[in-house]
């Protein structure tokens, strides 16, 4: 069972995302709030996928992402954002994002893209 | 203040397409309708306007956030506290009447509607303009209509008598419950704004 780690500002979202999971026999090991949190649950935890919101309080989901892949260059963090704008999508995928979901998402798109991700180890 | 009557066009048309975006993507998170019954961008009068959110004795739940990038300035969604645990129970796809007081779930959905709109605003003006707009994370407020709309208005209120306002009006599908999209934008970064836009569309008002 692949382990995940959610990180987004608002627990509701982190509330959906986790059911969808969860119901798809993804083990969620974890959320964080905002960018500090995920670094910190991040080593922590060490899971297989990570979620990531790109706006937050603290530090945004682009310098996470930059501060996990600096920690543990093979992580995998799939971005998840109402931002659709291909600036934003050139910096997630620079700071080392592997995949882009705009929100609002339907749930086979997160779990297709997941596996996807997991599939392309 | 200066904005020319043309450029209120322009800002009118941007919006308008805003909006149906924005309307797509709120129905979309939603899993219901949200019908546009009304968008409008003019010149207020602060104190007018301000009277008329303060005879609106409503409690509101509300999420104001910041739009930064070449064009900066306020959104504000604000929706009655009633009104918002239904939306509640239609985000969290419960049965309705399950949500019963505001808490938590409450504020985390009116943030994420917020934001979500937010976005589909920043994504629509950033496709005509070519540069990044981006939201900031939302501040949720519950109060009534007049306070929550001061703290929208406070920096403006202070220098000048009237402010630049667009406002729509949504209804949920088969309820009775109207929300407010309010955007605020920074005059010094909007004129730039709508000459790139309207270069970059052939917009002629």
């Amino acid at each position: 069972m692949k382990r995940v780690l959610i990180v987004d500002d608002a627990s509701v979202v982190r509330m959906l995302i986790k059911k969808v999971l969860t119901q798809a026999d993804f083990d969620v090991v974890g959320e964080a709030v905002n960018g500090i949190d995920a670094l910190e649950k991040y080593k922590e935890l060490r899971p297989d996928l990570v979620t990531m919101d790109i706006t937050m309080p603290e530090a945004d989901g682009i310098q996470a992402t930059k501060d996990i892949i600096a920690f543990d260059a093979k992580a995998k963090v799939v971005m998840l954002s109402g931002i659709d704008q291909k600036e934003m999508l050139w910096q997630a995928i620079k700071a080392g994002a592997v995949s882009y979901i705009v929100k609002p998402f339907e749930n086979d798109r997160i779990l297709s893209t997941l596996n996807e991700v997991i599939n392309s180890e | 203040m200066q904005i020319s009557k043309e450029h209120l066009k322009v800002l009118d048309i941007i919006v308008k397409i805003s909006m149906d975006n924005a309307s797509r993507s709120f129905s979309k998170t939603i899993k219901h309708a949200a019908l546009i019954q009304l968008v409008k961008t003019d010149l207020v009068d602060i104190s007018e306007i301000t009277e008329e959110m303060n005879n609106d004795f409503r409690e509101m739940v509300a999420s104001i956030l910041r739009l930064e990038g070449s064009l900066n300035g306020k959104l504000m969604f604000m929706i009655p506290l009633d009104g918002a645990l239904t939306l509640q129970d239609f985000y969290l796809q419960e049965e309705p009447g399950t949500a019963k007081e505001f808490d938590e779930l409450t504020e985390g959905t009116v943030q994420e509607i917020g934001n979500i709109l937010a976005s589909a605003i920043g994504n629509s003006f950033a496709a005509g303009l070519g540069s990044m707009l981006l939201p900031t994370p939302p501040q949720v407020l519950c109060d009534f209509a007049g306070s929550i709309f001061a703290q929208l208005i406070f920096e403006e209120s202070v220098d000048n008598d009237k402010i630049l306002l667009t406002e729509t009006k949504f209804k949920l599908s088969n309820t009775e419950i109207d929300c407010y999209f309010f955007l605020l934008p920074d005059l010094t970064t909007l004129e730039d704004s709508l000459n790139e836009y309207e270069k970059a569309t052939n917009i002629n008002p």
